[in-house]
């Protein structure tokens, strides 16, 4: 459904990307792993035609991301970031319905079918009880439902989660993820998502993809292929070891100091 | 915020704000030198009253007064809206991007160039803010019109403006001075009926423009970025709304001059009373941004009666410490 | 320019140093002279100590012989007094005499060129307490330049210090002459109008904005010798902003207008308000705004032109009852 195709982008500072390849197919949990500045964050903006490459393509069904009007777009991916501006005290009903912006008839206000979509949306991330709290008085964990709820408000096929859940207590971040499996199943949603929660990820995923530092992908494929000792330690220069979730049968990420690790 | 947010924004706050602009219509309408009853009043207005003076007063002076100072607050304050959700800057006013200083400019060149009659100082004050306006758009659209560089490049046009302004007034010989301070510090006296019908249509128009974009504005107010992801052309949307709330502040700062602290405060009151959502901020601070200042205008004509007190400095007296009681109510 | 003192030396004021320290030692004597002498022998015709308008004295040492004047109507004074070859710069609103347009110009009166003031080399400046900051006046004091502030608000404070200036440049019969013929001018239309029914009379400034003169001002003071009321009451402003409900709340007999040179005629802007009486009879009087707001000689002039305007007495009858 998406397809990268020589994907080159530099900043001022320097190139990010130098020919990089990738399909995202419907209905997967893929998730992008990476040293910090690899360039995760900004191969989500490039997806979704924020920025544009110097060099390749994105294609959305087979139509080039930046040919899509941003209302277009904002039907087909919904993104969640990692943190919000909240100087404005809109309620959390308010802050939902945004969602349903690019449904909007151009001079027209939203209909019953945008009131019955957010308080749909409300109910799944359990933000209904909030529904009236200003933005501005709620908790991170509130926070980021709310900012769930305003992405799925959107109805689109694709969800784009930038460290949607990195600055989340243990217990949001479980539900949130519980959230987006079910999703995925019920609703064929593709998620795309940026983490740094290596084991959640490992948990929830079809395909990792993991960016050496460099912006090249170093390895992408099942989470077990992808999360060896070896190709962690060429990206995060970390000895680790790896076990096996019990449950679930995802790797697990187990990483040494360097004096556990052994001599070769 | 918000116990007392939570217990207004879902009060009918139409009836109340134009309850409040109702009285203070009426209240402008029957204060000032000339000493009136209420009944003269009435009976000027049902046409029962032979005093020519009283009804020249009334139609000629307070009336095109009133309904100016109505409009040149609703029209503060929705640009001053407008400004601080695009630019996501709670110190935003309309004057922000350097419209104060190119139509301060433009004013002044009138009266330097002895042009003060009639219709050519607002029209240069008009073209001024216009040509600051562009020129500040146009140097901030090379950095993709950030807000940052949108503020700093207003900031830099409005200070090149005052600039020139202090030089054309040390040129000027010291009447043409006073006229100039006079024009600068804001005030309604040029009010007449002319003078209004040629500013309304752009308040009017501006403002259905600035209302059909409030959901875009709401949507402003969460960031560019998430504000494109959620479907919004942010280059599209924010040059109509600063061009509509531009023109509107041209507009209105070319008939009364510079009238402070409207545009600042009372979107931030209103916010605080009724919550940020344009699609209410934008109404709710036109009528009482109108109320505000017809009652300031009111006091500027009535405290020192006959002499008149520049209504700018009445906005603040007024405005500053009821904002102030706002805050500290707000955030306990 | 020579001067005689009472001791019988010439001395010539245009020699410089060498003569210096011999004349203020003559001075000195000359005060202690005078102190013996002045009240018992009448009006001097030497350099005297005089109060200004904030209670400063100004003067005694010698007489000025390089003045400044920041004040237009000052340097009016200056030149009917005959001390032309002394003033050594005026502000750039000094316009009349005409030859007042020639003398080197250091700005406006608010804020003079400082450095070309100093290198004037004046040792009198004379400036308007409402036109001077503390600093300024500081600045030039410690420049060593006395400096005489004037501050007129009627006629009579003119007469003042016309006579002021006079003892300080050591010119009374000149001064007593122009300071008389003001004071019995201001007699005479007072006489005149006096047993006439007063007119209300509002003064207008300027009209964009709308400043009038209240209580406390020159104009506010002719009106009144003018057999005249002024319609603006006594307020914190002395010039006040009015809008024009408040003229027509007024609504004067008389509106005076007065436009500067070069301005244009305010009468068109009352003219739309048919609603005033002055409109409606055609009373908005226009006199030269020189005559009657500048503390000086012309005020002669201003005051037979009130009297006409207000009364309809000729400036012939105001003369001829002055001579008698």
């Amino acid at each position: 459904m998406i397809q990268v195709e020589q994907l080159h982008f530099s900043y001022l500072s320097g190139p990010v990307f130098e020919g990089l390849d990738l399909t995202i197919h419907a209905g997967e949990i893929l998730s992008l792993v990476g040293p910090n500045g690899c360039g995760k964050s900004t191969f989500l903006k490039l997806l979704r035609g924020i920025l544009t490459p110097t060099m390749g393509t994105v294609r959305w069904h087979g139509k080039s991301a930046s040919s899509y009007s941003r209302r277009a777009m904002a039907k087909m991916a919904a993104v969640v970031a990692q943190s919000h501006e909240v100087n404005f005290a809109y309620s959390v009903k308010e802050l939902v319905m945004m969602g349903r912006f690019p449904y909007r008839p151009l001079l027209g206000d939203f209909t019953a079918k945008d009131l019955n979509r957010v308080d749909l949306v409300m109910a799944i991330t359990d933000v209904t009880h909030l529904s009236n709290r200003p933005a501005t008085d709620l908790s991170g964990g509130e926070l980021q439902r709310v900012m769930l709820a305003r992405a799925l408000a959107q109805d689109t096929p694709v969800l784009l989660l930038d460290e949607a859940t990195s600055h989340l207590d243990l217990i949001h971040r479980l539900t949130i993820s519980d959230l987006l499996v079910e999703l995925n199943r019920k609703s064929q949603t593709t998620i795309v998502q940026v983490s740094h929660d290596l084991d959640l990820a490992a948990e929830i995923s079809h395909r990792i993809l993991l960016f050496s530092d460099n912006g090249q992908i170093a390895a992408l494929g099942k989470p077990a292929d992808v999360f060896t000792s070896e190709k962690i330690k060429k990206v995060f220069e970390v000895d680790v070891e790896i076990g096996y979730s019990p449950n679930a049968g995802a790797p697990r990420i187990f990483p040494l100091r360097p004096s556990q690790v052994p001599e070769s | 915020m918000s116990e007392l947010a939570r217990s207004t924004r879902t009060i009918f706050w139409l009836p109340l704000l134009t309850g409040i602009l109702g009285i203070a219509f009426v209240y402008s309408l029957s204060v000032g030198p000339l000493t009136m009853s209420f009944a003269d009043l009435i009976g000027v207005f049902i046409g029962q009253s032979d005093d020519p003076t009283q009804f020249a007063v009334v139609y000629k002076i307070r009336l095109p007064r009133t309904l100016l100072a109505g409009l040149v607050g609703a029209s503060l304050s929705v640009a001053g809206a407008a400004f601080q959700a695009v630019l996501r800057n709670p110190l935003a006013d309309p004057y922000i991007l350097g419209v104060s200083g190119g139509a301060a400019l433009g004013a002044v060149t009138a009266i330097w160039l002895g042009f003060s009659a009639a219709l050519f100082l607002p029209g240069a004050a008009f073209l001024g803010a216009l040509a600051a306006l562009a020129l500040v758009y146009w140097v901030a659209q090379a950095h993709r019109g950030s807000s940052h560089t949108l503020i700093l490049s207003g900031v830099i046009v409005g200070s090149l403006a005052s600039a020139l302004l202090l030089f054309l007034l040390w040129l000027s010989p010291i009447d043409q001075t006073r006229a100039a301070i006079f024009w600068l510090t804001g005030n309604l006296s040029m009010a007449e009926f002319r003078l209004l019908s040629w500013i309304t249509p752009f308040a009017v128009i501006a403002f259905l423009v600035l209302w059909a974009e409030s959901r875009s504005l709401d949507l402003f107010t969460q960031g560019e970025e998430t504000a494109a992801d959620l479907g919004l052309s942010i280059g599209r949307a924010r040059l109509t709304i600063f061009a509509a709330a531009g023109i509107m502040t041209a507009s209105v700062v070319s008939v009364a001059g510079l009238i402070g602290f409207v545009g600042l405060t009372v979107p931030h009151i209103i916010r605080l009373l009724f919550g940020p959502a344009h699609r209410r901020l934008l109404p709710a601070s036109a009528l009482a941004g109108a109320a505000f200042l017809m009652f300031a205008d009111a006091l500027s004509r009535q405290l020192y009666a006959p002499a008149e007190i520049p209504v700018g400095v009445v906005t603040a007296l007024l405005g500053a410490p009821f904002f102030l009681y706002l805050l500290r109510l707000n955030r306990s | 320019m020579t001067t005689k003192d009472r001791s019988g030396h010439f001395l010539n004021n245009k020699q410089t140093s060498d003569l210096m320290p011999h004349r203020k030692k003559n001075i000195c004597i000359h005060i202690v002279f005078l102190a013996m002498m002045g009240i018992l022998m009448g009006p001097s015709v030497c350099a005297e100590q005089v109060v200004d308008a904030l209670g400063r004295t100004v003067g005694g040492e010698s007489t000025p012989q390089r003045i400044v004047s920041l004040v237009p109507a000052m340097t009016e004074i200056l030149f009917a007094l005959e001390v032309e070859d002394q003033i050594v710069g005026v502000t750039s609103y000094c316009n009349y005499p005409d030859p007042a347009k020639f003398k080197p110009k250091i700005g406006e009166y608010a804020n003079p060129n400082l450095e070309i003031l100093a290198t004037l080399n004046p040792d009198l400046v004379v400036m308007a307490a409402d036109a001077s900051s503390p600093e300024l006046l500081s600045r030039l004091e410690g420049l060593g330049i006395s400096v005489y502030i004037v501050y007129p608000r009627s006629v009579s404070d003119t007469a003042g210090l016309i006579r002021s200036l006079g003892r300080l440049l050591e010119k009374q019969p000149k001064a007593e002459a122009l300071a008389a013929t003001l004071d019995e001018t201001a007699e005479c239309v007072r006489n005149l109008t006096s047993d006439r029914p007063r007119v209300s009379v509002l003064c207008t400034v300027m009209s964009k904005p709308l400043v009038v003169a209240g209580g406390n001002t020159l104009l506010d003071d002719m009106v009144g010798i003018a057999g005249g009321d002024n319609v603006v009451p006594e307020g914190i402003n002395r010039y006040p902003t009015w809008g024009i409900e408040s003229v027509l709340a007024a609504d004067p007999e008389v509106i005076l207008v007065s436009p500067h040179p070069g301005q244009v005629d305010p009468s068109a802007f009352y003219r739309q308000w048919p609603e005033l009486k002055a409109v409606k009879n055609n009373r908005l009087v226009t006199i030269d705004a020189d005559w009657i707001q500048r503390p000086g000689p012309r005020l002669v002039a201003g005051l037979k032109a009130l009297a006409k305007a207000l009364h309809g007495v000729s400036p012939e009858l105001v003369d001829g009852r002055c001579l008698n």
